[in-house]
Formats: structure tokens, sequence, C-alpha cells
């Protein structure tokens, strides 16, 4: 799990409570839920401002439909619904087939960069790599990837989720890997010791 | 639990978001198969990269919207 999860009970709780009104569960709904929302929207979108704007617009039907939810998932996963349906109305239309890595700057202290030293930039390189293969997924292909491995959900909450049946989550995430394979074979590993040729560019 | 079936779960078992019956069967499995073993160490990776992915978090996001 990359995140830490909030306690279920307590945002049930709290969604109960934006459902009357109140600003405040709101608020606290927002800093829990904003940048997880945030950055699911940006890796759909690969727009910070749309993807802002997404955020926005989330909050907002968090705000007018918490009456409705019935607490037959956890939040979490109803909110990252919201998002992927607001997210991709956002780019109907607007083909995405490149990512532009360098779009937010990099958060990495340069004296531990330092310490590192090459194998770190190896490492480094072999992040961007990826990232620029993740970016050449389909999105329903690229969105199982990251659910799971950024948002951290289980494939019975993704597929709550994308609203698709569990086994067609696995199927996804089964293409989307042979594809990641084809492309950076190993994911970093030594693809020498597998009978690879090495990384494809 | 048969191969085909621990293959497809491996992904949430790097992950830690298996389940605790699911996890006991994946491992057992992996356990005992090379290939689902490396890769689970290549899902590793994935898993490393993907959740290293640098952001900036928007000051929008540091001031909450107020409700409309």
């Amino acid at each position: 799990m990359v995140d830490t999860e909030p306690v279920p009970d307590a945002d049930i709780e709290l969604v109960a409570r934006v459902a009357t009104g109140d600003k405040q569960a709101f608020e606290t709904l927002f800093t829990d839920y904003g940048e997880r929302v945030f950055r699911y929207a940006h890796r759909l979108i690969h727009d910070v401002p749309r993807a802002e704007e997404v955020t926005n617009d989330v909050m907002i039907e968090v705000w007018k439909n918490a009456a409705k939810f019935e607490g037959r998932s956890k939040v979490s996963t109803w909110i990252l619904g919201i998002t992927r349906h607001l997210a991709l109305n956002a780019v109907r239309g607007k083909k995405l087939d490149t990512v532009d890595v360098d779009l937010a700057p990099e958060i990495v202290d340069p004296s531990e960069r330092a310490e590192q030293g090459a194998l770190a930039d190896e490492r480094e390189g072999l992040k961007q790599k990826l990232r620029a293969a993740l970016a050449e997924l389909s999105t329903d292909h690229r969105d199982v990837i990251e659910l799971t491995f950024f948002q951290g959900c289980s494939y019975q909450e993704i597929a709550a989720i994308v609203d698709c049946p569990e086994n067609t989550v696995k199927t996804r995430m089964y293409h989307a890997r042979k594809q990641l394979q084809g492309i950076l074979p190993g994911f970093g590993l030594d693809a020498g010791a597998y009978g690879a040729e090495g990384v494809a560019t | 639990m048969n191969h085909r079936e621990a293959e497809s779960l491996l992904p949430w078992l790097a992950a830690g978001t298996l389940e605790a019956v699911e996890t006991l069967a994946v491992e057992a499995h992996v356990a005992d198969c090379e290939q689902c073993t490396v890769e689970l160490l290549e899902l590793g990776n994935l898993h490393e990269a993907v959740a290293a992915v640098p952001f900036s978090v928007p000051v929008i996001l540091l001031r909450p919207t107020r409700a409309r």
C-alpha cells in the first residue's frame, strides 16, 4: 500500500456529515483525499491545470452527492470512481499518446542524490523509461497499473472503480504487464539473466 | 492455487493489497515457482517506479476549496 489508508468507518462517518452540509467535514475530506484525487486525475490527463479542475469538480460532486453514498464500498473507491469518470470526460477527444515527465518539478534532494551515485542515476533512468512506457499503454491498461501500484487499490476495488468484472481487471493487468515487458524487459532487472537482449527504447 | 491463478494475482501481492487468505496461497505457490518468483521481482520494480513518479502538489490542494 502506497498511501496511508484512512480508517474506513471514520470516512463513512465523514461523508455522512458532508451529506448534512457540514463544511468542516468537507474540508477534512478534501484534506484527506484531495492529493490522491489530483494525482489520479493527473495520471489520466497529464495536465496539471486540468487535473486541478477535475480535482475541484470531484470534490464538488462529492459535496453534492454525499447523501447518495450508501457505504457499500470504501469511500476511497467511491471518490476515485468519480475521479475516473470526470477525468475521462475531461480528456474525451484529446489524444494522449505522450506524457511530459518534466511537467512537474522532480522532488529529489540534490545532496542525497549525490550520495547515491551512479547506481541511483541508473535506477532513476530506468524509472524514467518505465514512466514513458506506461504512457504508451491504453487508458484501460494504464488505469489498472496505476490504481494497483500508485493508489494501492485491490483488484476488487479497481473493479468497482472502473465498473467492470474482477476477471477483466486481472486480464487488463496481464496485457498491461506483457506490453510493458515488451517495451522494457524486466522493469530494471538484469535483463540478460533472463535471456533478453537489453532495454528497449 | 494453480499457476495461472497465482500469476494473475502477483501484481496485488507485490502491491500488498491481497487479502490474507489469497496472500498465503499465492506466496505458497511462488515459493515453488521460479517463473512467478522472477515476475514478482519485476513487479516489485514496477511498483517502486510507478510509486516514485515525481509530483509537485498544487497549492490549490493545500487550500481546500469551499463547497459551493
